[in-house]
């Protein structure tokens, strides 16, 4: 699964997830997209998951770019811990993801195809999104 | 030049809020710089007529643009902003050209063919889309093709393999991949995940080292 090889400091704020996508909000490498509509913290187990539901469904056709990473650490209490004494345990990694982001990019496969995959990698995250695909310069639009 | 025209009203409203409320009434804020233009003048269109006249012709196009109270000026578009969610057009720069100045513009690559290397499995890996060029405002191609049938697996086409017509120059890096037919991928080994496995930590930036620690301060 994917993590940060090193950091510099094992626990994080949480922040927030106010507006959207600043950067990451279009299509740079493939043909088509998996694009965010709301905001939440992907884990690194749900990318995993929705990975393996588009390489799965492509078989060994098309090249799939993973878009976001988990970098930021989230903790949790153990369970009927009493409050105080301090932040919890990490217990994984999470990427922050805001509405616009672009989570996944395809190419090298037929549109009914990759339409398909990133609908399945989409059942896998916690959050609605959308299939987008190129069109033109610069440009994209929902599929 | 095209004759196709776009026609705009000149914008006294600026920033977010007033610019908001335009798109709210159906528009579409925009600016026009460059020749017989002093100063960037803010403008607004319809986004109906301006989403018409986009739609259909090469973004590289010379379009002209009939201001209020100013002559026709040839312009072509420069930047284009797009919502990140609806992808609907929220601003547009246009450049007012001189014909006889080149200009720089990004030009779509189209490939011809079917490639044999993809047919053998292989992956065709667009990585520049767009190439940079100089050129007449009236010269610029609408589109870049490159024949791709004589790609096997493992082949490139570089920028200096590129045939562009007299008068069009390419201004990127000719060393650089345009496109390239990828080995297939290999399928992974999938390991199944261990419930309740402990997740590795990552290492600490600064973090000393149990044997830097018993070493003894000089």
């Amino acid at each position: 699964m994917l993590m940060p090889k090193r950091v510099k400091h094992r626990k994080m704020q949480r922040g927030r997830m106010k507006g959207r996508a600043m950067s990451g909000n279009s299509l740079h490498f493939g043909e088509h997209g998996l694009q965010a509509l709301e905001p939440a913290w992907v884990t690194s187990r749900q990318i995993e998951a929705a990975r393996i539901a588009l390489t799965r469904h492509m078989k060994r056709g098309g090249k799939v770019w993973i878009t976001v990473f988990p970098d930021k650490s989230y903790t949790k209490k153990p369970a009927e811990t009493r409050m105080g004494s301090g932040k919890g345990a990490p217990e994984g990694w999470v990427a922050v993801v805001r509405p616009g982001r672009v989570l996944f990019e395809l190419a090298g496969v037929e549109p009914t195809v990759a339409k398909e995959a990133l609908k399945l990698a989409a059942a896998k995250l916690p959050i609605a999104t959308k299939v987008i695909r190129r069109e033109g310069v610069g440009e994209s639009v929902e599929v | 030049m095209d004759s196709i025209t776009i026609t705009a009203k000149p914008r006294s409203e600026t920033g977010r809020h007033a610019v908001n409320k335009l798109r709210h009434e159906g528009k579409v804020p925009g600016v026009v710089y460059g020749h017989q233009f002093n100063e960037p003048l803010p403008i607004v269109f319809e986004a109906k007529d301006l989403r018409h006249v986009l739609t259909g012709h090469n973004i590289n196009s010379v379009f002209t643009l009939e201001v209020e109270g100013r002559r026709p000026t040839p312009v072509m578009v420069h930047e284009r902003q797009h919502d990140v969610l609806d992808h609907r057009l929220i601003h547009i720069d246009l450049y007012a050209v001189d014909m006889a100045e080149a200009v720089e513009a990004n030009v779509s690559v189209q490939t011809v063919g079917n490639a044999p290397g993809v047919k053998e499995g292989g992956v065709l890996d667009i990585v520049l889309r767009e190439i940079a060029v100089e050129a007449l405002p009236g010269s610029i191609p609408d589109r870049i093709e490159i024949d791709i049938s004589a790609l096997g697996i493992g082949d490139n086409v570089h920028v200096r393999d590129l045939r562009v017509a007299d008068g069009v120059k390419i201004i990127e890096d000719p060393d650089e991949i345009v496109l390239s037919v990828l080995a297939p991928q290999k399928a992974e080994e999938e390991v199944p995940a261990v419930v309740g496995a402990e997740i590795a930590q990552p290492e600490l930036i600064g973090e000393k080292k149990p044997a830097e620690e018993e070493t003894p301060e000089a």
